[in-house]
């Protein structure tokens, strides 16, 4: 989340929320009335219809945010787990949580936030290979699989598993900290678990001397 | 010229070497020269001097307390002994510590370092560094067997020594991500990697709109290619895109990465290249040293790990290319005695290039050609683009009927200038150019054949601004859009593709005057007329001014001659908020049509506030 967000009063206008927005970037605005939040306008609120006259573009610059924000938004605590925040927009299909405390609103959670969690849980900020295996959904499988690729000396930066394409399957995507992945995939494969990933195991690093 | 060439590579080398059954491994540098002398290419007066990298050097890129580390952990069991705090550089699994490895990593960046010297200072026109070009070691850490990045090392010392603008040209299979990261912001260096996709390979970036940061923006280039490439396809990808480039570009320096791991014998990659093809980038890029950087050219090896059947064959005919030096007919039987793993016949390349993809090649080419489009629109000036065609424009749908050609003369502050529309092709190739006109090509001569080319086109027109004597100092262009693009499938719409005013005559009310008169007869008012400007493509440079000034110059500019700013979601246009996307809706173009085009501006899968 952002901490401490620039937000707006209700009685400002929208051509100031637009340019609040303008300079900082941003497309998600918390409306506050002395310390207490009151609403949300988002970019999209502060916008006529593509097609529309001149005219209501400007009449719309001029009116206050009262009128096109959303009153009593959804809000999250600032302990909850990412997902519980991740629930709230998908269920409400809106793109920005303030995320409010006793002392009230202490930031806002927006989807970039959660695009952002979602990049490093899948590890793709960091060079890594990645490869996909499929395990059977019992206990221990996905031990037996990570200590495959352990032995090997490589290190797994993330580790996803979803349900699998086969009932009774669990579908697993690693990130794994190399840039020579063959030799995992055929560790995994020969262990019985079924991978692909890049490159195929050859001749790389055969000693030649 | 093979006396001005080098190879920047001694058995010192060899002490790169994370160990026996590791893929990099002293046996590379040991198979590749030893198959140069075989082969009677390699005189010891080819080879360069050069010592380790001075930390100065190295601190150009990498962070002090990592060059520590390198240090540190280069004594045997120190890595051991902390291994968490060897992790936290890189120095574990792929770039495993090895004793000595310290003082062979800065070797490595002092030959690169050398090769660039030699170049940039004229004493070599080409220099080979083979053990180089480790183009994934960033900052503070080792990646991918890469300890330090000699390459960005080398190009940094280099733009900080000399005024030149380097084009770094990366065909290892895998993305130059350290390379990239280490110029991502600086204009004077553009980065081009074409790799394989990131989506599965390591090291996971190189993605399309990974373009640069102001004011480098657009100097960063990314071509991400499908497994199974090929030969065939991978070269499409090259021509369409790195020679335009440097067209556009204008560097003075061309360093190149050429790893070949994307060798379908190398067990690393999926690229499913073949020596052939190899052999044909090398000819490719040394003319392309010679057409745009007056032929200064380093190469580095990069990576290959196939080490009996590939890397040795293409880095001979990497420096066979380079030195000028004629390779025997055959692969030298003696050679390949040594070690049975050497023959795969005794040629130098194989009988054909590889086509790539079995059943899956229509969807590997089909994906391959959006990546190159989207790249080029990213990428390429309108100009360049058209003089660099991908493949013949539409069906001359918004061709515009015939007008009688004009004259006007027009009072500018620099002197009288003669405005002319409907030029041909023949005119233009009569005309001078001033050489204040260079936004997109070195030599004005070339500039002329931009123009020339462009009027050749079906909906081609040109109008320019001349002085009396002949020499043009100001053009506009207007021609169909380029096929792919949103706006392109609409009947009656041309593009004004390029508008420029040579840098001694702005200021004067040049392009305003140029642009009106070139869209006042008659046919226009049955027209659609479009201008995109990327901020990247502007010639800033030269005009002294900001992304945004530069906006308001160019939009006041259009609206004085009939256009109006839009508001479009076009990811290209609306990826960065200087970017001005202009229209002018011709007097007697129907109101269906009109719909269409506004209908187009905004596609809208904004989501949910």
């Amino acid at each position: 989340m952002t901490r401490a967000p620039v937000t707006v009063a209700p009685e400002a206008t929208v051509a100031a929320a637009r340019s609040a927005m303008r300079r900082g970037r941003f497309r998600h605005l918390p409306v506050v009335d002395g310390g207490e939040l009151v609403g949300v306008v988002a970019a999209g609120d502060l916008l006529v219809a593509p097609g529309s006259p001149p005219e209501a573009a400007e009449a719309l610059a001029g009116r206050p945010l009262t009128e096109v924000m959303s009153a009593q938004p959804v809000t999250v605590w600032p302990d909850e787990p990412v997902e519980v925040a991740a629930r709230l927009l998908v269920d409400h299909a809106i793109g920005c949580l303030p995320v409010v405390a006793d002392e009230g609103l202490v930031g806002i959670l927006t989807e970039s936030d959660l695009f952002a969690v979602l990049l490093r849980l899948l590890g793709g900020g960091e060079p890594s290979s990645r490869i996909t295996l499929v395990l059977p959904d019992v206990p221990g499988a996905l031990g037996r699989a990570m200590t495959v690729v352990g032995d090997l000396g490589v290190n797994l930066l993330t580790v996803v598993t979803e349900p699998g394409p086969e009932p009774g399957t669990r579908g697993v995507v690693l990130r794994a900290g190399t840039i020579d992945a063959a030799p995992v995939v055929a560790a995994l494969v020969a262990a019985g678990f079924p991978a692909s990933g890049p490159g195929r195991p050859g001749t790389a690093g055969r000693p030649d001397r | 010229m093979s006396g001005s060439c080098a190879l920047a590579a001694d058995d010192r080398l060899a002490a790169y070497d994370f160990g026996p059954g590791h893929p990099f491994q002293a046996g590379r540098l040991q198979a590749g020269l030893s198959l140069l002398r075989a082969a009677k290419v390699l005189d010891d007066g080819d080879l360069l001097a050069f010592g380790p990298a001075a930390d100065a050097d190295l601190e150009l890129v990498h962070d002090r307390d990592y060059l520590a580390a390198l240090a540190r952990f280069s004594v045997p069991g120190a890595a051991a002994a902390a291994p968490v705090e060897a992790a936290r550089f890189g120095l574990t699994g792929d770039n495993r510590p090895f004793p000595g490895m310290d003082r062979a990593a800065r070797l490595v960046a002092g030959a690169t370092v050398a090769a660039l010297d030699a170049v940039a200072a004229g004493e070599r026109h080409h220099v080979f560094a083979p053990v180089a070009g480790l183009h994934h070691a960033q900052r503070r850490r080792a990646v991918g067997f890469c300890l330090v990045n000699d390459v960005a090392v080398a190009i940094a010392r280099c733009t900080r020594a000399w005024p030149l603008r380097v084009l770094y040209v990366d065909l290892d299979a895998h993305h130059g991500d350290g390379v990239q990261a280490a110029f991502y912001d600086d204009p004077r260096v553009c980065t081009v990697s074409l790799h394989e996709t990131g989506r599965y390979l390591f090291p996971g970036t190189g993605e399309v709109h990974e373009l640069g940061r102001p004011p480098g923006t657009g100097r960063s280039v990314n071509l991400p290619l499908e497994p199974r490439t090929g030969d065939d396809g991978f070269l499409a990808a090259f021509d369409a895109v790195v020679e335009p480039l440097a067209a556009a570009f204008r560097p003075d320096l061309l360093v190149t990465q050429n790893g070949c791991d994307g060798h379908a014998d190398d067990p690393l990659s999926d690229l499913a290249l073949s020596l052939r093809g190899h052999r044909d980038l090398a000819r490719r890029l040394h003319r392309l040293a010679h057409r745009h950087c007056r032929g200064r050219w380093v190469a580095t090896g990069g990576g290959g790990y196939d080490l009996d059947r590939v890397v040795p064959r293409a880095w001979a005919l990497l420096w066979s290319e380079l030195s000028g030096r004629r390779l025997p007919a055959r692969v030298p039987a003696a050679w390949l005695a040594t070690r049975p793993e050497r023959a795969r016949g005794a040629g130098w390349v194989e009988r054909r290039r590889r086509g790539g993809a079995g059943p899956e090649r229509p969807e590997v080419e089909e994906r391959n050609r959006r990546t190159v489009r989207a790249v080029r629109r990213l990428a390429l000036p309108p100009s360049v683009r058209v003089v660099y065609p991908l493949a013949t424009r539409g069906g001359g749908s918004g061709r515009l009927p015939g007008w009688e050609p004009r004259a006007g003369r027009l009072k500018a502050p620099g002197g009288p200038l003669v405005l002319r529309d409907r030029c041909p092709a023949s005119l233009l190739r009569r005309l001078e150019v001033d050489p204040g006109i260079h936004a997109f090509v070195r030599a004005a001569v070339q500039e002329r054949e931009v123009l020339a080319r462009i009027a050749e086109e079906p909906a081609g027109e040109v109008a320019v601004a001349h002085t009396p004597e002949g020499v043009v100092v100001a053009y506009v262009a207007v021609l169909e859009p380029e096929p792919g693009t949103r706006f392109a499938s609409l009947p009656g719409l041309l593009e004004v593709g390029a508008i420029e005013v040579a840098s001694g005559w702005r200021r004067g009310g040049v392009a305003a005057a140029l642009l009106r008169f070139a869209v006042e007869p008659d046919p226009f008012e049955d027209l659609i007329l479009i201008a995109s400007g990327l901020a990247w493509h502007w010639d800033l440079d030269q005009s002294g001014l900001r992304a945004t000034s530069y906006r308001r110059v160019l939009r006041r500019v259009f609206e004085a001659a009939g256009f109006e700013s839009l508001h479009t979601d076009e990811p290209e246009i609306a990826y960065h908020p200087a970017n001005l996307f202009v229209a002018r809706v011709g007097a007697r173009v129907p109101p269906a049509r009109r719909t269409a085009f506004t209908s187009r501006l905004v596609r809208g899968h904004h989501p949910m506030p």
